[in-house]
């Protein structure tokens, strides 16, 4: 009986086949056609970015309707609403956003932002 | 995308597919586990194949594919048998080739559970160390020794008088 040395010499002598030269090219062929595609991956950002797009549209159209059925008065532009508007960046989205805020706050919340002295309201643009 | 995988294929796939040939004890099987890796391989990041260029993330790779493999043919009771027409081994020095030597030695490895076979192949053919195997493997380094020699205790009675 061979001992455990005279074993591992004859293992030795030996090692697995290799695969054929045929399975590199069939392997491959398939891996290329699985991959994804980096045209299908900008396709997808693509649509994220126009749903995106989209539901913004959709949003400021809600707003704005919204706004115009509640309705605001002039006295509620006040110089602290204009002052919000430029601390949260002086533009239109936030001159839009203070506007949303008065036309839907409930008439306590106006004191929040109405001066304690009366005084000329800012107009709307 | 298309060089890369090439070249990881290149770099890898001979060690992989022996490494699978091994494990399965069957061509047509080793070359389906080497398909299958491939293809996860392609079908991730382009970022990955870079990652994945790594031996031993392929190694684990071609060895959970290789053991799936395994499961699914204990499951349908389904039993990997030797290639009859493609050998299984090849002589280091192919001038030395004994066919029959081969033979009783593919038969003898054969009939070994995976396992086993698996613990001969990484240690006699990638010429591994028990440490580096278990480390491989994520299993005790004991657990490993007693697999290798459980391996040679087999083909020692398998092989006695035959060689």
């Amino acid at each position: 009986m061979p001992s455990d040395e005279q074993i591992e010499v004859i293992l030795g002598q030996y090692r697995p086949a290799p695969p054929s030269a045929e399975l590199r090219h069939r392997i491959l062929n398939a891996a290329i056609a699985q991959s994804p595609k980096p045209i299908f991956r900008w396709l997808a950002v693509a649509a994220v970015l126009a749903a995106c797009l989209t539901l913004d549209l959709a949003t400021q159209a809600v707003k704005q309707q919204t706004a115009s059925i509640l309705g605001y008065t002039k006295y509620q532009w006040t110089p602290q609403a204009e002052e919000m508007v430029a601390l949260i960046g002086n533009d239109t989205s936030a001159r839009d956003f203070i506007a949303m805020r008065l036309a839907t706050s409930d008439f306590s919340s106006f004191s929040l932002i109405r001066p304690a002295i009366p005084q000329t309201s800012g107009e709307l643009q | 995308m298309r060089q890369t995988v090439a070249e990881i294929y290149d770099a890898h796939a001979d060690q992989l597919y022996r490494y699978a040939l091994m494990l399965l004890a069957n061509h047509a099987a080793a070359e389906d586990a080497l398909h299958q890796v491939f293809i996860k391989l392609a079908q991730r990041d382009s970022d990955s194949p870079k990652i994945a260029a790594e031996g031993p993330y392929l190694k684990t790779a071609i060895r959970n594919e290789c053991y799936r493999m395994l499961q699914q043919h204990k499951r349908r009771k389904q039993h990997t048998h030797p290639d009859a027409a493609r050998a299984l081994l090849e002589q280091v020095e192919p001038a030395n080739e004994c066919p029959d030597k081969r033979e009783e030695l593919e038969n003898a490895l054969a009939k070994l559970p995976p396992e086993q076979r698996e613990v001969v192949h990484l240690k006699i053919f990638e010429e591994l160390t028990f440490r580096e195997i278990a480390e491989l493997l994520d299993i005790e380094q004991n657990t490993i020794a007693s697999r290798y020699r459980y391996a040679l205790d087999k083909l020692r009675h398998h092989l006695a008088g035959r060689l």
